[in-house]
């Protein structure tokens, strides 16, 4: 175990030294993705100076949300997203055979080479959005245990991302020359960041059970809003691990292939 | 002339091949472009559930406007990076320099390839959705109007490209460029209305985003589609656009003359 | 068998899609695909013990490499056996994996941007060195391979050479018993090829590390290997020591020239085998003891405005060797 996070933070260091030779990269990054943020946040302004309220959700709960989903995607995207669309890349070069050759498990080091670091570092944009909607929600006043609840949902939900994208990257094995499926990724995370009121029911349940993309943020931030609730947690939980399994499952699958039909 | 046009011709020909070659790619990109168009409307729908017009919009307005968005940026926008920048670092341009090509106008019917097998899918889906929903969609009836749509559509995706063809100059200077196309992405499809309608944002930004070139990306030609502008604001959007074109057209091509002379200084 | 490294019948096959030309094949290519089946590897067997140093030669697309990724554990055969350091490569055990290492000419491991070094404590963490081997292997190797000055020059910085270098001691700081190299010296100068040879060679002898190296160059298994493996069209046509076919390959020489007049292919008929190449150059094929006279001959008697004189393509050598094992195959069946 101690290995593996050696490994991590030989990878990370690496990254660190990279990002200094491209600092405006590193600037950018982040202006983007506080950019989008701002963006996001600017549509349900639109909204919200029309309407009261949005599907039963008031602004400041809609913003608690936006920034529960911030949070969440902004570290899942600085953490994990370098390197799972880099996995088509690896294959197109033949860098693939020498990560397939190391002593170490290729899920974990195709998972972890890489850190965007503009990404990681624009998570905190998430913190005042989060912090001005808490000061404006009457009775909002979450203890240890939500917060800790909060907290392990938050990981949670980033299981859940890391699982699909997973899952959508391995196609690559199959489909050799549809790089275009990576989109598919992006189109479906879209769906993350509204309140999942708006769907209807058999929508809901499809983006909650099928592809789960729409409890990454509601949950966590619906339960921060209206208390703990064990049920509810266990659920996300037992969605996240089922994720991951399925989606390691479908790669591995895909390696094999890889192995079978390459040259 | 007509050897010059019979070279860009082959160009673009023989980029209608490569593209077919990977034809899950191409419907798969393009299906994905409008899945989170089904988000948005969904959004919308919730939206308009309470009320019958939003900032002078009706609900009919706004999913047309959406999908008609979301058609026209995959058809209309260009993203070159990777290409460019490759022939620039790997030293490739050096091939294009030797030809008596210019190498602006080359990728122009390159991307218009590309953009024409986009049109095609997006069409055969577009068709589909009118068939399965017609009556949801507002259909513009007005053959001039129709024109000057096509008209306008097509200075949208000449602008377009000469801010891809621009950008992607900058990669003479630095080494990576990813980012600085993603950021340019980024305002363009905040402030072309990409997002959402120009129009039902307050006053003042909405006249300051009219004066940015990104406006005429997509807003403009949709809007003269849904019928929304006088004949004032018409003419003035035209006058805008052209007047755009012909300043980027000159641009990129400057940048690419300064760029050319680092490059056979520097070398790659 | 016995051996480090045991294979038996190895076979690879592969399914290729072929596309009609122009743009009504495109067409055509959106709706029908058609597939035509190659066999990269058909059916290979030796054996390999510890500490030898072997070349696999052969002309490009004649399955060197992919016998290589296979004994490397990177492809599924699709029938046969193999067996290195007594793993099944493709099941891609850790164990197995600490043990070996794979170089590859035309693509590099070490991380771009920033110096070698780091790249090297990467692999160290991942192959688990503790710091005072990893010092003392890569303070070994560098000096080995002269390169101690630019450890910490970014890879982008170094030459081709110097890359390749900092590659092989990547590679080597965990002391693999068995080294893959597949093609190293291609696309390198003269003289950083004749580097990689000499540490190549050097560090077979002084560690007894056991080296497969496949090539297209014919100067690099002379150079390194005692014995060689010759592929063509998947199939092993040779197996044995580098004699055999060195004789063979070195009883001709080729004379490449070119002309500041043209010169009638007729008046070269004395020389040798005389025949046309493209841009103007006439290669001439001659006995190799013989090669220096007839050079002289060429420069005295003719407008030679360049000339060189090279070995036969490795193509002829192998075209003779498959011959040979066809011929004594007949003789074989003919034998009552």
């Amino acid at each position: 175990m101690a290995r593996l996070f050696r490994i991590w933070w030989c990878f990370f260091k690496n990254v660190l030294a990279e990002t200094m030779s491209y600092r405006l990269n590193f600037f950018l990054m982040m202006t983007i993705h506080v950019g989008w943020f701002a963006v996001y946040l600017a549509t349900y302004g639109v909204i919200f100076s029309q309407v009261k309220d949005l599907a039963g959700w008031s602004p400041y709960e809609v913003l608690f949300l936006a920034g529960t989903w911030q949070l969440i995607f902004t570290t899942f995207v600085g953490i994990f997203v370098p390197n799972l669309s880099n996995i088509s890349w690896f294959i197109k070069t033949g860098e693939m055979d020498f990560v397939l050759c190391k002593p170490v498990g290729s899920l974990f080091y195709l998972s972890i080479n890489r850190v965007e670091l503009g990404g990681l570092s624009s998570m905190l944009s998430a913190i005042p959005a989060l912090a001005i909607a808490g000061r404006h929600l009457p009775g909002f006043a979450p203890t240890a245990w939500d917060l800790a609840a909060y907290c392990l949902l938050i990981l949670a939900g980033i299981a859940i991302l890391y699982s699909l994208m997973l899952a959508i990257v391995s196609i690559a094995f199959w489909a050799t020359r549809a790089s275009a499926v990576q989109g598919l990724f992006w189109a479906i995370q879209e769906f993350g960041g509204y309140p999942a009121a708006i769907y209807n029911r058999p929508l809901r349940w499809v983006l909650t059970f099928i592809i789960p993309v729409a409890i990454i943020a509601n949950l966590p931030a619906s339960m921060m809003l209206k208390g703990l609730d064990g049920a509810s947690v266990a659920l996300m939980l037992g969605i996240a691990v089922l994720a991951l399994v399925v989606a390691r499952f479908v790669f591995y699958a895909g390696l094999k292939r890889y192995q079978s039909a390459s040259s | 002339m007509t050897s010059g046009l019979r070279k860009y011709g082959a160009a673009y020909r023989l980029k209608l091949q490569d593209t077919m070659e990977y034809r899950a790619n191409l419907v798969l990109g393009n299906l994905t472009q409008f899945l989170p168009l089904a988000a948005v409307l969904v959004l919308w729908a919730a939206v308009y559930r309470q009320r019958a017009m939003v900032a002078g919009w009706s609900f009919t307005e706004v999913i047309t406007y959406f999908i008609a968005a979301r058609a026209a940026s995959s058809m209309l926008w260009v993203s070159l990076t990777q290409d460019i920048e490759k022939d620039i670092k790997d030293g490739l341009l050096a091939k294009y320099l030797l030809m008596p090509l210019s190498y602006f106008w080359y990728w122009l019917s390159v991307v218009a390839a590309e953009k024409t097998l986009n049109a095609v899918v997006v069409a055969c889906f577009l068709l589909a959705l009118g068939l399965a929903y017609h009556g949801r969609f507002f259909i513009q009836a007005d053959p001039a109007l129709l024109g000057l749509t096509a008209l306008s559509l097509l200075l949208a995706f000449f602008i377009s490209f000469c801010m891809a063809f621009t950008v992607c100059m900058s990669a003479f200077w630095m080494s990576e460029i990813w980012a600085v196309g993603f950021t340019k992405d980024m305002f363009q499809e905040a402030l072309s209305g990409g997002i959402f309608p120009l129009m039902m944002l307050p006053p003042a930004i909405y006249h300051a985003a009219l004066w940015l070139p990104f406006a005429y990306c997509l807003h403009f030609p949709l809007m003269i589609y849904l019928g929304k502008l006088t004949g004032d604001e018409l003419a003035r959007g035209f006058l805008f656009q052209a007047g755009y074109a012909l300043v980027l057209g000159l641009l990129a091509q400057a940048a690419w003359r300064l760029g050319v002379r680092r490059f056979e200084a520097v070398g790659a | 068998m016995h051996g480090l490294i045991q294979v038996d019948s190895l076979s690879k096959a592969f399914r290729r899609h072929v596309k009609d030309e122009g743009l009504l094949g495109s067409l055509k290519g959106l709706f029908n695909r058609r597939y035509e089946e190659t066999r990269a590897v058909d059916a290979i067997s030796f054996c390999v013990g510890e500490g030898e140093l072997v070349g696999f030669l052969g002309p490009n697309g004649a399955g060197k490499t992919t016998t290589l990724k296979m004994l490397s554990g990177l492809l599924h055969p699709t029938s046969g056996m193999a067996r290195v350091l007594g793993h099944t490569p493709w099941e891609r055990k850790d164990a197995f994996r600490r043990q070996f290492a794979l170089v590859m000419g035309n693509k590099s491991q070490l991380w771009f941007d920033i110096p070698a070094m780091d790249s090297l404590r990467l692999n160290k963490e991942i192959y688990g060195v503790d710091e005072r081997a990893f010092k003392a292997s890569v303070g070994e190797l560098a000096e080995m391979l002269d390169v101690q000055g630019q450890m910490n020059v970014p890879v982008r910085n170094l030459s081709l050479g110097e890359r390749m270098k900092m590659e092989l001691i990547a590679s080597l700081l965990h002391r693999p018993k068995v080294l893959f190299l597949d093609e190293p010296t291609i696309g390198l100068d003269v003289i950083s090829q004749k580097k990689i040879r000499a540490f190549l060679k050097a560090y077979n002898q002084a560690t007894r590390t056991t080296i497969l190296l496949t090539s297209h160059y014919m100067e690099d298994i002379r150079a390194l290997c005692e014995r060689v493996m010759v592929i063509s069209q998947g199939r092993l046509v040779y197996d044995g020591p580098l004699k055999g076919i060195a004789s063979r390959a070195g009883r001709y020489k080729m004379l490449k020239a070119t002309f500041t007049q043209p010169v009638p292919l007729k008046a070269l008929a004395r020389l040798g085998k005389a025949s046309q190449e493209e841009e103007g150059r006439v290669a001439i094929k001659v006995p190799a003891a013989k090669a220096t006279v007839a050079a002289r001959e060429l420069l005295t008697r003719f407008p030679v405005a360049d000339i060189t004189i090279e070995d036969p393509p490795v193509e002829d050598l192998v075209r003779q060797l498959f011959e040979k094992a066809r011929a004594s195959r007949a003789q074989e069946k003919a034998r009552p």
